[in-house]
């Protein structure tokens, strides 16, 4: 029963080519913008993860603190935020001056002035500026800590420039989701305009408005869906393309390919909907 | 099986038919006869409840016009058979989908059994074999048996006929008329519209004829209905 829903579906869609492939078109041009964002709001998240996996909390310990207050404190840390890396005051020492090039300049201080610390390399769920101003002050009321840092400056524009990115994601996908609501309307109500007598056969041979309609429906949500698949092809097509020349170019990520065709179809659905609603009161 | 008490229907201030009484009983054969324009296309669009009488009550079978939902006039569709002059085929699939249709409106969607039960409906109108054609590809003649076929392929009670040979020529239109005759015989009941004098004379012989004038129904005679 589905598939012959389908049949006449496709067969709507075939017997009026022309409509169809005007719809098409101007679907497939809203979707490309999307995907074409998409692609690039994909590739600026990756490189801003990679980024932001370097986004750590360094936790200084006092003088005083005992081994096993420390031991406790990471051991916390490590199951509650994330990598928990001790760091000794003489390792902090080492690195200082292997940054520094040398140890000579060093000797002249005669005393080692750093201290000890505990480098918290946090789980993505805290890699906001939020979670770590949460986190910092936190810690920073442990008897055994004497400063916290994470750079807070830094990590709060990143999470500014992600959530612009999202808003203009969100944007675009709003209005490419209303234009696309506007044409699959359209075209179905052409549809139904130009099907107008056979659909009143149909009625008189004793179909029930679902019968009749439910072909309609369908032909929304299959002409979103070649319009998308399309679309992502063209996007997958250009992200191959251009990748290396001269940036590397990661491909659409394939969960959001996927719900890319969803939500098209989605959006196919509603838009036949929208145009059938008040036909069917009147047929 | 049909009775339309003191119906009227009005198009704004056009009156199409006026205090209209009319029986049809189950199993009759009767022939509405009238010129262009005097309202048979009202009275049959009257009977599939396309339309609802401005006055009075339309009743088919058992569903009542003025009490009909519209779930119960897509009911009351699929107890009756309709022909039209223009055999109103869908152009855009071949015959057997076309007759096949009405089965699935009514929720049949076994593939052998739609196509035991088409190709039982072709036999019969004289087209076995012509199912996998398309309307395009066949005669006028031929178009009408297939609209026959998709009429009577789920055995309905009633066959409303709208003019069924006014496009066809004349060997052609007897040979439908034989055919309306065999669906009568197996025990529908066969109301038939036409504005052909001498058609509707010569089938005053066998079954009832009334002529429809000035919206209202009338008892045949030859001649003053043309």
């Amino acid at each position: 029963m589905i598939l012959w829903f389908i049949r006449e579906a496709w067969r709507g869609l075939w017997f009026h080519r022309s409509t169809t492939y005007t719809a098409l078109l101007s679907v497939f041009g809203s979707f490309l913008v999307l995907g074409v964002f998409l692609l690039f709001t994909s590739n600026v998240q990756h490189a801003l993860n990679a980024l932001g996996d370097r986004r750590e909390v360094v936790v200084y310990l006092r003088d005083s603190t005992k081994p096993a207050e420390r031991e406790a404190l990471i051991a916390s840390l490590d199951s509650l935020y994330g990598a928990a890396t001790y760091v000794s005051r003489e390792r902090a020492w080492e690195e200082f001056a292997k940054e520094l090039g040398g140890t000579e300049l060093l000797e002249a201080v005669g005393q080692n002035p750093l201290p000890a610390s505990i480098r918290l390399k946090l789980r993505p769920e805290f890699l906001n500026f939020a979670a770590m101003e949460k986190l910092s002050d936190t810690l920073a009321s442990q008897p055994s800590v004497e400063e916290v840092r994470f750079g807070g400056e830094w990590v709060q524009r990143l999470d500014s420039f992600i959530a612009t990115l999202r808003f203009i994601d969100l944007a675009i996908g709003v209005v490419v989701a209303l234009s696309v609501i506007f044409v699959v309307a359209n075209t179905i109500r052409l549809a139904f305009i130009a099907r107008r007598e056979t659909m009143r056969i149909m009625a008189l041979l004793g179909a029930s408005n679902g019968f009749i309609f439910a072909p309609l429906v369908l032909e929304g949500v299959i002409a979103a869906a070649i319009a998308a698949l399309f679309a992502i092809g063209a996007v997958h097509g250009a992200a191959a393309y251009l990748d290396g020349k001269p940036v590397d170019i990661l491909p659409l990520p394939l969960s959001w390919s996927a719900l890319f065709v969803a939500g098209a179809m989605l959006l196919g659905l509603v838009g036949a909907v929208v145009a059938l609603v008040p036909l069917t009161r009147k047929h | 099986m049909i009775r339309m008490t003191r119906v009227a229907k009005r198009y704004g201030a056009e009156e199409a038919l006026a205090d209209l009484d009319w029986e049809v009983g189950e199993g009759e054969f009767c022939v509405v006869h009238a010129p262009s324009g005097a309202g048979k296309t009202t009275l049959l669009r009257l009977l599939t409840m396309e339309i609802l009488p401005t006055e009075g009550t339309v009743q088919v079978g058992s569903f009542v016009s003025g009490r009909v939902s519209k779930g119960q006039r897509t009911q009351l569709r699929r107890t009756l058979g309709v022909v039209w002059e223009d055999f109103k085929l869908l152009e855009d699939r071949d015959i057997f989908e076309n007759v096949a249709l009405v089965l699935r409106t009514q929720g049949e969607w076994d593939r052998a059994k739609l196509e035991s039960r088409v190709a039982e409906a072709l036999a019969r109108v004289g087209l076995p074999g012509r199912g996998r054609s398309f309307p395009r590809e066949l005669s006028g003649g031929q178009k009408q048996r297939a609209a026959i076929a998709r009429a009577i392929v789920h055995q309905p009670l009633v066959l409303l006929a709208d003019e069924p040979t006014g496009s066809l020529d004349p060997r052609s239109a007897s040979e439908i008329i034989d055919l309306l005759f065999e669906i009568h015989a197996s025990g529908a009941a066969v109301v038939l519209a036409t504005k052909d004098e001498p058609l509707a004379s010569k089938l005053a012989e066998r079954v009832r004829v009334v002529d429809l004038v000035n919206g209202r129904l009338a008892p045949y005679v030859p001649g003053v209905a043309s």
